[in-house]
């Protein structure tokens, strides 16, 4: 790799590679100014207690001691984990489904395929009313449902049992369309001379998904696996819209970013919340890592 | 309701021209910031007479959604890009604002160029004052009555209610007027704090925030007044439950006419206006007696930006906005009850089908909303705690004592 990498460096003219970086500078400064440098700001935050209206003061780690010992984290952390566990299991899973049966070639594969792509691209704030209604205990369309085979269905979405269920339903209904496309690509990609020669020496159809497709689709299972935890972690908008900062069953649904918002933007303590989010952003990088170890283990790279 | 509508041609016009005359006449233009969109008509009206008297300054009214509202503001002014003028409610920081001189001193402002406050109440005066000086001039204010509906009382033949009422009167009244096989509740149990509990906490001589500035969730009478609001819901049966009315609020039961009663705010008068069951049916008392008589009463005033470039200009609309004459108007579109107390009799005249006097009664005992410095710290996480308490999920004690303890914490941090 390194050979021809450095011979066609210095192919390259000094323009060439002036004008690369010219075309990349927006994504770099745009990243930098509104990622990188956000970043750096909230560590320093995190040791700060920071006034409403500015008033900022060095507490060392104060905000960190504090959060060691708030209960509130705690249960925050756990429906992180759920969210984030129980979504990416339930999208990548029935992604995968989606996609095999619209790889076979069904009539109206591209309807289909527009349908559950719908929810990715629907506004999150419009399709939240709509689910408010469906989970709405009295007159929602789930419990009328559930009605017709005499289940006596709960307030979904006030109901502190229930509440952090409802929020998954929905990031996965929201999530499963792009996992099934980029799952489907993945698909188009099997070669089929391998399919074949698997059907020549005798595999069945489910035989040959399982030692053949699904081998070859596992970079981009990878793929769709680490992009929707990541996701899964900062689910904000179904909380805040469905239950909203005074809710009912808040604490039993809240996520990590859902109490940094919370601290950060509605009490005002500027400094925990940023303690709080940093706290998130390790978690993050830190299953983002292991992610990538564990790789080795599951990914074949064809 | 009458006058509306013609003033809401009258306004358009007015903007149109307004709008045609600018960039011919207005040197400078006024940022003013307000939440919601009910007043905007009402605001578009006021700011184009003041442009009328004075052409070399007109006024951009900038709305922000409520819940958005106090962020915006807070981020605003910390950037230096805040409202020259503004929307300020207790609540929302006011005296965060003052302390911190985020606001302009308006006494300092009256020293060298009076103002006649005479005609606006004492107490909401009071209210915006801070270290002895005034930080907002009142605009208006509302307090919280109860609202029946007329034909589920005459359906049932019972009397309306009146001013000889008490909690007990409202629990015998709610038990006979609820009947859930039509889906009529007697009352509703609003768990929010203007509807809801600051009414009955302070009915039953508790306080939400103590003289001696601590949290009063510890005294007996706060939780004596937490626990009828859940015996409603729990023992008499008579109140949705928390869950029920989180999903379907109070006023759009209310308006189903699947509630008898609500407690609900002054400002619901024009919500409800032009509704053909509510102008029928919708009439309001003032609330029940406690052990003493008791209204949550809020109250909006109009600050100066400190940080403005057009204090002067800020400084004559602000004066303008003090004026009888915006009183009336904001009186005689049914908007809001004015700050100006002689005027109130508009308002009530405004929508005369509800009978709005008693909002106006209330005001002799109104309690202007509970606040402090850092009033969200405590306010956000003592109204989830009350719905827990409510829900019957958590003892009512066991709640109040959670949020004595987390509003001690919050209220010995502040400034005093």
């Amino acid at each position: 790799m390194t050979r021809p990498a450095a011979r066609r460096k210095e192919r390259y003219e000094w323009n060439v590679v002036f004008w690369a970086y010219v075309l990349i500078a927006p994504t770099i400064i745009g990243e930098g100014l509104f990622a990188l440098w956000p970043l750096v700001q909230s560590i320093y935050l995190s040791f700060t207690s920071w006034g409403v209206f500015g008033q900022v003061e060095w507490t060392g780690g104060a905000n960190y001691a504090r959060l060691l010992d708030d209960p509130e984290v705690y249960s925050a952390l756990r429906n992180t984990i759920v969210i984030s566990v129980a979504s990416v299991a339930g999208t990548v899973s029935i992604a995968t489904l989606l996609a095999v049966l619209l790889n076979v070639g069904v009539r109206g594969t591209s309807l289909y395929r527009v349908l559950l792509f719908l929810p990715v691209v629907t506004m999150p704030a419009a399709s939240a009313m709509v689910w408010k209604w469906i989970f709405n205990g009295d007159l929602g369309l789930l419990n009328g449902a559930l009605s017709v085979i005499g289940i006596d269905g709960p307030s979904w979405l006030t109901d502190r049992a229930t509440a952090l269920w409802s929020i998954v339903i929905v990031t996965i209904w929201n999530e499963i369309g792009i996992g099934m496309i980029i799952l489907l690509a993945g698909l188009q990609g099997v070669p089929r001379s391998l399919l074949e020669a698997a059907r020549l020496d005798g595999a069945g159809p489910i035989a040959s998904f399982f030692f053949v497709t699904l081998p070859l689709l596992t970079p981009t299972l990878f793929f769709v696996v680490v992009t929707s935890t990541i996701g899964a972690f900062q689910m904000f908008d179904a909380i805040f819209l469905m239950i909203g900062p005074e809710g009912y069953a808040l604490d039993s649904a809240q996520n990590l970013i859902f109490l940094f918002y919370k601290e950060g933007f509605i009490i005002g303590d500027k400094g925990y919340a940023a303690a709080i989010v940093l706290v998130l952003f390790l978690i993050i990088a830190i299953v983002t890592a292991v992610q990538f170890w564990l790789q080795k283990r599951w990914v074949h790279y064809g | 309701m009458k006058p509306f509508k013609p003033l809401v041609a009258a306004v358009a016009s007015a903007t149109v021209l307004a709008g045609l005359a600018t960039p011919a006449l207005a040197d400078v233009t006024l940022r003013l910031s307000i939440w919601g969109s009910t007043q905007v008509p009402m605001l578009e009206e006021i700011s184009a007479r003041f442009t009328e008297q004075h052409p070399d300054i007109s006024i951009s009214i900038e709305p922000v959604p409520r819940s958005d509202y106090v962020t915006k503001l807070e981020t605003s002014i910390v950037g230096g890009s805040g409202p020259d003028i503004f929307w300020n409610a207790l609540p929302d920081r006011f005296l965060d604002l003052s302390r911190l001189g985020l606001i302009e001193n308006l006494s300092e402002w009256m020293a060298d160029d009076p103002i006649d406050l005479s005609p606006i109440a004492p107490r909401l005066l009071d209210a915006f004052t801070y270290d002895g000086s005034l930080y907002a001039i009142p605009k208006d204010f509302d307090t919280v009555g109860l609202w029946y509906n007329k034909g589920l009382f005459d359906a049932a033949g019972i009397a309306y209610p009146d001013d000889t009422w008490t909690w007990e009167t409202l629990r015998e009244t709610a038990i006979a007027l609820t009947d859930l096989d039509n889906n009529v509740y007697g009352f509703v149990v609003n768990p929010g704090t203007r509807q809801g509990y600051y009414n009955f906490i302070a009915q039953n001589g508790g306080k939400v925030i103590t003289d001696d500035h601590r949290s009063g969730f510890d005294m007996p009478e706060t939780i004596e007044a937490i626990q009828f609001m859940h015996d409603l819901i729990h023992v008499d049966g008579v109140s949705p439950t928390i869950q029920q009315t989180e999903e379907v609020n109070p006023q759009t039961r209310f308006q189903a006419g699947q509630a008898a009663m609500i407690f609900d705010g002054s400002w619901r008068a024009r919500a409800f206006d032009g509704d053909p069951n509510m102008m029928e049916n919708a009439r309001v008392a003032v609330l029940p007696k406690g052990v003493v008589r008791a209204s949550s009463s809020g109250t909006l005033g109009y600050s100066i930006n400190a940080g403005s470039e057009h204090k002067e200009e800020a400084w004559e609309f602000l004066k303008y906005l003090a004026s009888p004459e915006v009183a009336l108007i904001q009186a005689s579109t049914g908007t809001v009850i004015p700050s100006h107390l002689d005027q109130a009799g508009v308002w009530v005249d405004a929508i005369p089908e509800f009978e709005l006097q008693a909002f106006v009664e209330m005001a002799d005992y109104a309690a202007v909303v509970s606040h402090s410095f850092n009033t969200p710290a405590w306010d956000q996480p003592t109204r989830v705690l009350i719905k827990r308490a409510l829900a019957g999920d958590l003892a009512v004690e066991e709640a109040a004592s959670d949020i004595a303890e987390l509003m001690n914490k919050v209220l010995a941090a502040e400034p005093n």
